[in-house]
């Protein structure tokens, strides 16, 4: 059960997030306002060593990317990547794993 | 003077540096994660080494199978696989060129290959690990020559 409304994650989202533009393939394009986090981080992909790389995630409103789906463009700060997963968290927000184009 | 291994590391980092896709991008037993801006590129790890004792009488010579494990790493959007195998062309032919490893090694052998893919970075990345055998022998009473 989620304690906050669908007003006040719009609230946290207008003080903390960042404009991204939505580019749904069934509709036109849209700006959704969301926490973007781009850090480095260790991946390992098999080998000894890791890799260090970015990790790119947009999480916002749920309600506000139901007609996203995954393989839609997403542009943050003039920068393209592609919506690889979609990843909603059952109490109103959703986590996006992108790819940098 | 080192240990024949060294010299046989020394030599395979020497053959595989230039490669056309991978260039100069090659780290020897390196510790520290890869960048984006290393890639594509090699790492080279002398992981292991079995000895057998060929002789009995002292000083014994050892026939030695080292292990050798070069990991190739590379990022791109698509056709990361293709590009793995584009390098394991590159390093095999590479090593083909001298199987003594510059007079160190009766042998060379490449006895293992496996991919390891992940989309967990803002780009895909490809990992491939190639194990090389290297035959060689010394005597226990002088590591540093090969027999």
């Amino acid at each position: 059960m989620t304690v906050e409304t669908a007003a006040d994650r719009a609230l946290l989202l207008a003080d903390f997030g960042v404009d991204a533009i939505f580019d749904p393939a069934s509709s036109s394009h849209k700006t959704v306002r969301g926490v973007f986090d781009n850090d480095y981080e260790s991946v390992n992909a098999g080998g000894t060593m890791d890799f260090a790389i970015t990790r790119p995630r947009f999480y916002c409103r749920s309600f506000d990317v139901l007609d996203v789906t995954e393989g839609d463009d997403l542009e943050v700060g003039d920068v393209a990547y592609k919506i690889r997963v979609i990843m909603p968290d059952g109490t109103g927000m959703t986590e996006m794993m992108l790819e940098k184009q | 003077m080192s240990h024949v291994r060294k010299s046989i590391r020394d030599n395979l980092v020497t053959t595989i540096t230039g490669l056309t896709t991978t260039g100069s991008n090659v780290y020897r037993s390196r510790v520290y994660p890869l960048a984006a801006n290393k890639l594509p590129g090699l790492t080279v790890y002398t992981k292991s080494e079995e000895i057998d004792y060929a002789t009995n009488v002292r000083p014994r010579t050892l026939l030695r199978q080292l292990n050798v494990i070069i990991e190739a790493y590379v990022q791109a959007l698509s056709d990361y696989d293709s590009q793995i195998d584009t390098i394991a062309v590159e390093i095999e032919e590479a090593l083909y060129t001298d199987l003594t490893r510059g007079g160190f090694a009766k042998d060379t052998k490449v006895t293992a290959f496996e991919a390891e893919y992940s989309g967990d970075g803002d780009i895909p990345v490809a990992s491939a690990i190639f194990t090389v055998q290297v035959l060689y022998s010394t005597q226990e009473s002088d590591a540093e020559t090969a027999r």
